[in-house]
C-alpha cells in the first residue's frame, strides 16, 4: 500500500485508514477517561468509606483493562 | 422491632436503606454516630438501566448492517468499543447513584449529592437547628414503592436539606423525629 491507494478516495483502503484513525484516536480517549475514573472512584471512596470499596475499585480498574485492549486491538489489528 | 431487620447489615451494593450502618464519611466528626444512610431506592434507577439495554440492541442491529462494509477485525472492535461505553454509561451513573447519600448522624443530617461524578455538593444541618420536617410522594409508582421526598427545613439562613426517592419514607422521617431534640424542653430553654 503507498500513499497514493490511502488518498485514493474511490479506494477502500482510504475507509479503512480513516477508520483506524478514528478507532485510534477514540479508544486512546476511552482509556484516559477510565483512568479518570478510576482517579474518581478512589476520591470518592475517600468521602464515603464503605465496605465494598475494594469491589468499585475493581470494577473501575476492569475498565482501563478494557480500554488497554482496545488501544492495542485499534493499533496492532485494525 | 422491624427496624432490626436493616439493623447492622451488610451495606451491600444496592441497599438504600441502612440503620446503623458501618460506614465513614469524610466530614464525619470524632464520635458522630451514623444512625441511618439513605440512598435513592433502586427502582428510580430504571431510566439508564433502560437507556443501556436499547443501547445493547442498537449495538446488536447495527452488526448486521456494518458487516458487509467493513473487516472482521474492525466489526470486533467496534463491538468492544460499544460495549465498553455501554459498561461505562451503567458504571458511571451507578457511581453517581451508589454515592449520592443522605445521612442521619445523633448531631446532624448531611446531604451528599453527586451530579455526574464530578460535581458534589454537600450540606448538613443540625439537628437543633431543624424547623421541619415534611415529606412527599409523587406518582403512582411512588405510591406502590413506598419512596418519596424528604425536606427538612432548617432555621435561618441555612440551606434545606433534601432526600430524594428515598425508600420507606415514614420510618426515615420517624427515625429523624425520634432524634430531634423534644420541642417542649427547647421553649422552655428559650423562654423560661
Amino acid at each position: 500500500m503507498n500513499l497514493g491507494d490511502l488518498l485514493d478516495l474511490n479506494s477502500l483502503n482510504f475507509l479503512h485508514t480513516l477508520f483506524k484513525i478514528f478507532a485510534v484516536v477514540c479508544s486512546l480517549i476511552y482509556f484516559f477517561y477510565s483512568l479518570l475514573i478510576v482517579k474518581q472512584s478512589q476520591v470518592l471512596n475517600k468521602g464515603l468509606v464503605t465496605k465494598q470499596k475494594s469491589k468499585i475499585t475493581f470494577i473501575s480498574l476492569i475498565q482501563v483493562v478494557f480500554g488497554s485492549i482496545l488501544v492495542i486491538l485499534s493499533i496492532f489489528f485494525i | 422491632m422491624q427496624n432490626k431487620k436493616y439493623e447492622g447489615k451488610e451495606d451491600l451494593l444496592f441497599h438504600s436503606f441502612m440503620l446503623n450502618p458501618d460506614i465513614k464519611f469524610g466530614t464525619q466528626l470524632e464520635n458522630e454516630k451514623i444512625i441511618l444512610l439513605l440512598r435513592a431506592h433502586p427502582l428510580t434507577q430504571f431510566s439508564w438501566f433502560f437507556n443501556a439495554f436499547f443501547m445493547f440492541v442498537f449495538l446488536a442491529i447495527i452488526n448486521f448492517f456494518i458487516s458487509s462494509v467493513i473487516t472482521l477485525a474492525e466489526i470486533i472492535f467496534i463491538d468492544l468499543f460499544g460495549l465498553s461505553l455501554i459498561l461505562s454509561y451503567m458504571w458511571f451513573n451507578y457511581l453517581a447513584w451508589f454515592y449520592t447519600v443522605g445521612i442521619v448522624t445523633k448531631r446532624r443530617i448531611v446531604d451528599i449529592d453527586h451530579h455526574g461524578l464530578f460535581y458534589k455538593k454537600t450540606t448538613a444541618a443540625k439537628l437543633n437547628r431543624i424547623e421541619d420536617i415534611t415529606s412527599k410522594r409523587i406518582g403512582s409508582l411512588s405510591s406502590i414503592f413506598k419512596f418519596g421526598d424528604i425536606n427538612v427545613q432548617t432555621a435561618g439562613n441555612e440551606l434545606n436539606v433534601q432526600f430524594l426517592r428515598i425508600p420507606y419514607l415514614q420510618r426515615s422521617v420517624s427515625i429523624i423525629n425520634s432524634l430531634l431534640p423534644k420541642r417542649n424542653e427547647l421553649r422552655g430553654f428559650i423562654r423560661p
